[in-house]
């Protein structure tokens, strides 16, 4: 059994080898001739064809991104017999200095089959004059290639983001998907998130060519596949308006439709130009990456700040919630509070007398939210700041969220090492100390509060391709029917009450419910300002946050750049109903 | 020492170092590429690796292989546990996850569970032998096998993975299957294709389908094939001579010093040398199954016919990828082809065999 079986092994072995010597026979005897010649220097060349790359588009198909057509002026090393003969004759008909095309060329060349360019970006009607002056010169060809532009400029550059070739770093991650070293990938925003389906395919192709370089024939051939186009949410006037609003200002403004989790708008400010990084000169891009304002930090996600007055709607719902204020308890405020013998000023000196919860908020009283908050203890603020999503992404389909801090005793033990004070309640209890927040996560805590209970995901991309992506499940956060009817009505009187702190919001016919804040920055200079909010007041169709850095007081600068706002939205139907 | 080496093992170890010499010969080659100065030399790097290869083997063949199939489950799953370190905490290079960080120098488990592999099963056949034709002793050492098999293939190294599924049915079918249960299993195997696929990673996914067409990627790994292509079948009868292979020197081959080594034979000493490199790797196999043969011990035959089949496949399948004629899987040509470990593995297992040689009984 044994040895008769290792004989028809042994047999199959010495069958399989015959194969091969026989196929070996094939290549190497009877085709040889034809190998040899494809061999010989030269003879073989492949040029490559970029893919492009998918399109960006705002929620009605206007361009946001896309790619375009450039000519380049390539040169296939191999090919050459003497580069600086060849580089004086490109000189020549392109009137470019030699200088410029040899560092070029220097710094393109990779390998000897591979073309090199030497002159990029050229117009169609010089590439075709140059082309048809290309004639002798060997090795030297116009190659048509995509290239990246954004014809809004800097508008929606941080939803939008940029491109760049692909770091080392991030190559040793990413070939395995198949990207090589060339590659342009986002570096930003959706193209940086959805790099994946906008990327195309490159394709290539291999042909034999005779020693003057003619095609002879056609060894194979990959069609480029172009990158998938992608819808965003955003509208590109609204954007556009929102830009306008923070002119010489920083900041983040964030409008997004409440039932749905739409971004209708993103703004951080300042903005940056895209082109610049693939079109745009090292000085202009070293301009971009040293300048003191950050122009490529995303503040509306990825940066953030004490979130102020505007916590008060978190401290009011755990009140309520926890039957510590009822619509009839009410603090006394003489315009400070005392804890021990340490004073906590309310921002009006004069004091607002006796408030409910409801006068309160249209006030933003501190000395009642100091009250409440002592009453609460930080473990219940810790627990409601928590359970309106601070402490956590939203999870957005943008890159580099970060999800802030939501202080607690534990956290101050553990991360600063010391013990929780009560002056830190007071503190917290007006959205100040080691609480920081994003202004998309206000924007959830407002919209929580809007739709009384839950938060839909945000989103930005609508479709790819025409195709709709499913979405993570909405924010919920459970209380008890009735608890956000006290909350709401104190928001409503915030803009429309002739003492509330948001007057300045006012637009007629038009009910606009939200909360100032003013927030000292952890730093020095002006306070933030902020004011988040939703309308219409009754039938919330749309949330909003608007956040100035050291723009000033949340009752003046927000509130005008809201007014401003929401004057937009009304006349571009942004907040009919949908009958 | 002189008993240890008895019979016909001086000829095996002549073909050993007949091989080794081609293969420095044509990584010096493969190193070699004017107008470039800063290469490695992979010759003499490949020489120290050999010493050291040689010094473990002698180990292997003073413990005897008797030791080695004593403790090979132990062996076996201390290797398995390598196997789950790697893809827990191992070195990621070019996207796979293969070695494991040993401060000075790494570790390729998947390469030494060949050889714990080997030994365990040919251990588990042995002591299974009256059992073989109960279809449940397959399915026992189907799953042995597997479990290797899938860890590999998670890393992912198909190459290495695939090599698993010829020694298992080729020893499974010397120690006397049936049959009928080895069709049941490749019928099986096949329905179980498309789970397969699902675990491939892209680029193992473009490798198949490039091989079915290279020209669906020119540029890529299609590239590789046309251009080993072009190099094995320029070479000619005699080749275009040593250091004179234009397709290798321009640059044009990419792993030409470790997979596609063979190109560079190909295309230097012609269809004569590759003849010779394959006429040995046969008279290897031949002296390998000479000693199956004459030997009495079962678990010697088995462990032999595992070393036999790992070998032929590694062969077999690297040069016919070399022209084409497979797809592109990542085997390196045994003995031949640049890399510590490969060389460590083939070598230990043919001292195995040089073992088995030295223990079996002359009547």
């Amino acid at each position: 059994m044994f040895n008769q079986r290792i004989r028809i092994v042994s047999a199959a072995i010495l069958a399989s080898f015959l194969v091969l010597i026989g196929a070996l026979f094939y290549f190497q005897v009877i085709r040889s001739a034809y190998y040899r010649s494809l061999s010989l220097r030269n003879s073989l060349r492949v040029i490559p064809v970029q893919a492009s790359r998918g399109g960006i588009y705002d929620r009605t198909g206007k361009v946001f991104a896309k790619d375009e057509i450039s000519f380049d002026l390539v040169i296939i090393p191999q090919e050459v017999s003497d580069i600086d003969i060849t580089l004086k004759r490109l000189s020549e008909i392109t009137g470019i200095k030699v200088k410029k095309l040899k560092k070029n060329y220097k710094r393109n060349y990779r390998l000897p089959f591979v073309p090199a360019t030497i002159a990029g970006n050229l117009k169609a009607e010089e590439a075709f004059s140059i082309e048809e002056r290309l004639t002798g010169v060997g090795g030297a060809l116009i190659c048509a290639t995509p290239r990246r532009i954004y014809p809004n400029n800097e508008i929606a550059s941080h939803v939008i983001g940029y491109i760049g070739k692909i770091a080392p770093t991030e190559l040793k991650k990413l070939k395995a998907y198949g990207y090589s070293i060339k590659d342009l990938v986002g570096k930003s925003g959706v193209e940086k998130y959805y790099d994946g389906y906008l990327q195309g395919e490159d394709g290539g192709i291999q042909i034999e060519v005779d020693s003057r370089s003619r095609e002879v024939s056609r060894l194979g051939f990959k069609e480029p596949r172009g990158g998938k186009n992608i819808t965003l949410t955003i509208d590109l006037g609204l954007q556009r308006f929102m830009s306008m609003l923070f002119e010489n200002k920083n900041g983040a403004l964030i409008v997004m439709e409440a039932k749905t989790g739409k971004i209708l708008g993103l703004v951080s400010s300042p903005e940056f130009d895209p082109n610049i990084f693939n079109i745009g000169t090292n000085r202009e891009r070293a301009k971009i990456l040293t300048d003191k304002d950050l122009p490529l930090l995303n503040r509306a996600i990825a940066c953030s700040y004490p979130p102020g007055s505007t916590f008060k709607v978190i401290v009011s719902a755990a009140g309520i919630a926890t039957g510590a204020v009822k619509k009839t308890t009410t603090f006394m405020c003489k315009g400070i509070f005392f804890l021990g013998k340490r004073g906590f000023k309310c921002w009006k000196r004069s004091g607002h007398g006796y408030q409910n919860i409801v006068d309160a908020l249209a006030h933003s009283c501190n000395v009642f939210f100091y009250n409440l908050g002592k009453v609460l203890g930080a473990e219940e603020l810790h627990r409601y700041a928590l359970s309106f999503g601070l402490g956590a992404i939203t999870g957005i389909d943008l890159p580099s969220e970060i999800k802030g801090v939501a202080p607690g005793p534990l956290w101050k033990r553990f991360v600063i090492k010391k013990p929780w004070y009560e002056g830190d309640t007071i503190n917290y209890s007006i959205g100040q100390g080691y609480l920081l927040v994003t202004p998309i996560q206000m924007l959830r805590v407002i919209t929580i509060v809007a739709n009384e209970g839950y938060c839909p995901q945000p989103y930005i991309v609508e479709e790819i391709e025409g195709r709709r992506l499913s979405r993570k499940r909405d924010f919920t956060t459970r209380f008890r029917h009735g608890t956000f009817k006290l909350i709401k009505e104190g928001l409503f009187n915030v803009v429309n009450s002739p003492t509330g702190s948001g007057q300045r919001v006012k637009v007629k016919d038009l009910e606009i419910s939200g909360k100032t804040g003013t927030s000292q920055p952890g730093t020095k200079g002006d306070s933030h300002a902020w004011f988040t909010g939703y309308m219409p007041s009754d039938d919330p169709k749309i949330s909003f946050v608007v956040f100035i850095e050291h723009g000033g007081s949340g009752g003046v600068e927000a509130a005008k750049m809201t007014r401003l706002l929401a004057t937009y939205l009304k006349e571009n139907g942004f907040v009919d109903s949908d009958e | 020492m002189n008993k240890i080496f008895k019979g016909r093992d001086p000829i095996l170890l002549l073909i050993v170092g007949a091989i080794f010499v081609i293969a420095l010969f044509s990584l010096y080659s493969a190193s070699h590429c004017p107008g470039s100065s800063a290469v490695k030399n992979f010759s003499m790097q490949q020489i120290v690796w050999f010493g050291l290869a040689a010094i473990i083997s002698i180990m292997f063949i003073a413990l005897g292989y008797e030791k080695w199939l004593d403790y090979s489950y132990v062996i076996f799953g201390l290797n398995l546990f390598l196997l789950v370190l790697v893809l827990l905490v191992g070195n990621t290079h070019l996207g796979a996850k293969r070695w494991l960080s040993l401060g000075l120098f790494s570790l390729q488990p998947s390469e030494f569970c060949k050889i714990s592999f080997i030994l365990v099963f040919a251990r588990f056949l042995s002591d299974n032998s009256g059992r073989l034709d109960s279809f449940k002793t397959i399915l026992l050492s189907l799953l042995l096998c597997m479990v290797p098999f899938l860890l590999i293939l998670k890393q992912p190294d198909l190459g290495t993975a695939l090599v698993f599924l010829p020694i298992f049915f080729v020893m499974i079918f010397v120690a006397g299957a049936k049959i009928k249960h080895l069709i049941i299993l490749v019928l099986t195997g096949s329905a179980a294709l498309p789970f397969m696929w699902s675990m491939l990673k892209v680029y193992q996914r473009k490798r198949l389908l490039v091989f079915l067409n290279p020209n669906i990627d020119p540029l890529g790994a299609g590239y590789t094939i046309i251009q080993s292509k072009i190099a094995v079948g320029s070479g000619g009868l005699f080749g275009k001579g040593w250091l004179s292979g234009t397709q290798n020197q321009l640059n044009f081959l990419p792993e030409r010093h470790t997979d596609f080594i063979f190109s560079v034979i190909g295309e230097e000493w012609g269809f004569a040398g590759s003849v010779i490199l394959l006429g040995l790797f046969l008279l290897l196999v031949k002296q390998l199954l000479y000693i199956a043969n004459t030997t009495n011990d079962q678990s010697g035959k088995l462990l032999i016919t595992g070393i036999i089949t790992l070998i032929w496949f590694q062969v077999f399948v690297n040069i016919a990828m070399t022209i084409g004629l497979m797809p592109v899987v990542g085997l390196p040509l045994p003995l031949v082809s640049y890399g510590g470990s490969n060389l460590m593995t083939i070598m230990v297992l043919i001292s195995l065999a040089i073992s088995v040689n030295a223990k079996r009984k002359i009547f």
